[in-house]
């Protein structure tokens, strides 16, 4: 079966700033490989600054790799034509970390969430906004705040906002890129809880970004460790990967912040 | 023993009328040598209370009541010159965000020198040493690629331990960090709470730390704060907290923790 998603041999180069000469190249993605099944949540961890957002970004189709390709039930993206991409874009969503910065603050929340409906769907701004109240009970919140904007709302609530918006074209796949690391740990887990039960009840397909190896345990099916570029080490779960991932997953379990007072929780 | 730093029925406002009502009576303290973990969800005052302590309020937030002692006088009051030359050398500050605390334009060096120079008279050489020793013990062995260098150069978790090093160069002996190690991925935190940690045993140092990350506190302190609502709603030994949370927001935030540590542990990551 072909995976629903996949990157295959990614390659991707940055130039590094430089105001009066060339900037440094730094090669980020060396290579990089990785698959999405139909209906998995496959967690992306590593260090930052490791290229796993890059590799996100590619996936999403917000950039393009300077090398290797990216497959969509088994074609290229970017060999697909604008109603095939559109298409594509409909089926693929994303959940940023920055949720004050992924929202226009002068729309309501309806509007926000109803924007991709109208895009992909071609109804009405009042409809949409119609539509968007349901979604908004879904993710926990009310249907009239609908008409709220941005900045009557926590940045939990905001979160969930994003995630309505997500929901909102019954997309395929959801990328979560950090999507739960600037919330609070009471907030980070009711919004964790919520992407649970979104996983069970619509069988959507996840890959979520995190350097947070317990946010990842909790959530995914499978678990792979971006390293030097390339995904080093994929497997089933956090405590398989430890065994498998080497050095880097190694480090990443000992630095986690212990269970409780006095314990050194994870080896 | 006599408390390094006590903060009694701390109160703060909104400078705007009507006034809005964002520390109730908050009362906490920190002792040599130990540190003390403020906790709390966002929006909850902790960070506007410690930040109240060196008289740090941003604009539009003012203390209208309440006391802040610190080796038993009161600091609360006294006149902004002699609050300034508290700052630093007796009481440092490490923010949240490395990024935005320096200056693009400047190196590190000229960041590190402008504190340095803000409290004491050295030659350049004295100077010098002080920086490099300073650098030296947050774990940086090249001081000096490390003084040369832009902040844009360095990683978050890098000017992280800078900031901990400029904080650490005079010699604090109240050290307050704002959730410091939240923006920065879990390796990253490890080591800048590991190096705050050391600093605190070889000073004697008190340490105040907010954060809204129960395993943070649970790494490093021994007494505990929780705030909600902008009221302290516990304080207690950091074990005792843990282990039997009384307040409903102790409760959860306890619960939050519990169960983010809850599948790796299921998963036999635990020892």
């Amino acid at each position: 079966m072909t995976a629903l998603l996949s990157a295959v041999d990614v390659q991707r180069f940055y130039r590094r700033g430089g105001i009066f000469r060339r900037g440094e190249r730094l090669h980020v993605l060396k290579g990089a490989t990785l698959e999405i099944g139909r209906g998995k949540a496959v967690g992306l961890v590593g260090r930052s600054g490791c290229g796993k957002s890059t590799l996100g970004r590619i996936l999403l189709g917000l950039e393009r790799p300077d090398w290797g390709s990216v497959f969509f039930k088994g074609k290229d993206i970017s060999a697909k034509d604008g109603g095939e991409f559109a298409k594509f874009r409909k089926s693929v969503q994303v959940v940023f970390q920055n949720v004050q910065g992924s929202v226009n603050p002068r729309m309501t929340a309806g509007e926000i969430i109803g924007e991709p409906l109208r895009n992909f769907f071609g109804i009405s701004k009042r409809e949409a906004v119609e539509r968007s109240r349901p979604l908004l009970e879904q993710v926990g919140l009310k249907g009239s705040d609908a008409d709220k904007f941005p900045p009557h709302f926590s940045g939990g609530e905001l979160q969930r906002v994003c995630i309505a918006r997500a929901l909102a074209p019954e997309p395929e796949v959801i990328v979560f890129d950090e999507a739960v690391s600037s919330l609070d740990m009471v907030v980070q887990a009711r919004v964790l809880e919520l992407v649970q039960k979104i996983r069970d009840e619509r069988g959507l397909a996840f890959l979520f970004i995190s350097h947070d190896l317990r946010v990842v345990a909790g959530l995914c099916d499978e678990v792979a460790l971006m390293d030097g570029g390339v995904i080093a080490a994929r497997e089933r779960s956090v405590a398989t990967l430890a065994k498998t991932g080497g050095a880097t997953i190694a480090r990443m379990l000992e630095s986690l912040p212990p269970a409780g007072p006095g314990e050194r929780a994870f080896r | 023993m006599k408390a390094l730093l006590e903060v009694r029925g701390l109160e703060i406002e909104t400078a705007a009328r009507p006034a809005r009502e964002l520390v109730r009576g908050a009362s906490f303290s920190v002792f040599a040598g130990e540190t003390t973990c403020v906790v709390g969800a966002s929006g909850s005052g902790k960070s506007l209370s410690c930040l109240s302590v060196p008289g740090l309020l941003p604009p539009g937030v003012r203390k209208t009541g309440g006391e802040v002692r610190f080796r038993g006088e009161r600091i609360d009051n006294l006149p902004k010159e002699a609050l300034r030359r508290l700052r630093g050398t007796a009481i440092s500050m490490v923010m949240q965000n490395p990024m935005s605390c320096f200056d693009p334009v400047f190196t590190i060096k000229s960041h590190f020198l402008e504190t340095i120079a803000a409290h004491e008279r050295l030659s350049r050489r004295e100077a010098d040493e002080k920086m490099m020793s300073a650098l030296a013990e947050v774990g940086f062995d090249d001081g000096a690629k490390i003084l040369a260098a832009y902040p844009f150069q360095l990683s978050g978790g890098m000017l992280q331990r800078v900031m901990l090093a400029m904080a650490l160069s005079l010699d604090p002996a109240l050290l307050i960090a704002d959730e410091p190690t939240s923006d920065l991925d879990t390796v990253a935190q490890a080591r800048v709470l590991d190096l705050m940690d050391a600093a605190r045993r070889g000073r004697n140092m008190g340490v105040l730390l907010v954060t809204h990350d129960f395993g943070v506190a649970a790494k490093m302190a021994s007494s505990i704060v929780v705030m909600d609502g902008g009221q302290v709603v516990e304080t207690g030994e950091a074990g005792a907290i843990f282990a039997a949370p009384v307040h409903e927001s102790a409760k959860a935030l306890v619960a939050a923790h519990e169960k983010l540590c809850a599948p790796l542990a299921a998963e036999g990551v635990e020892v």
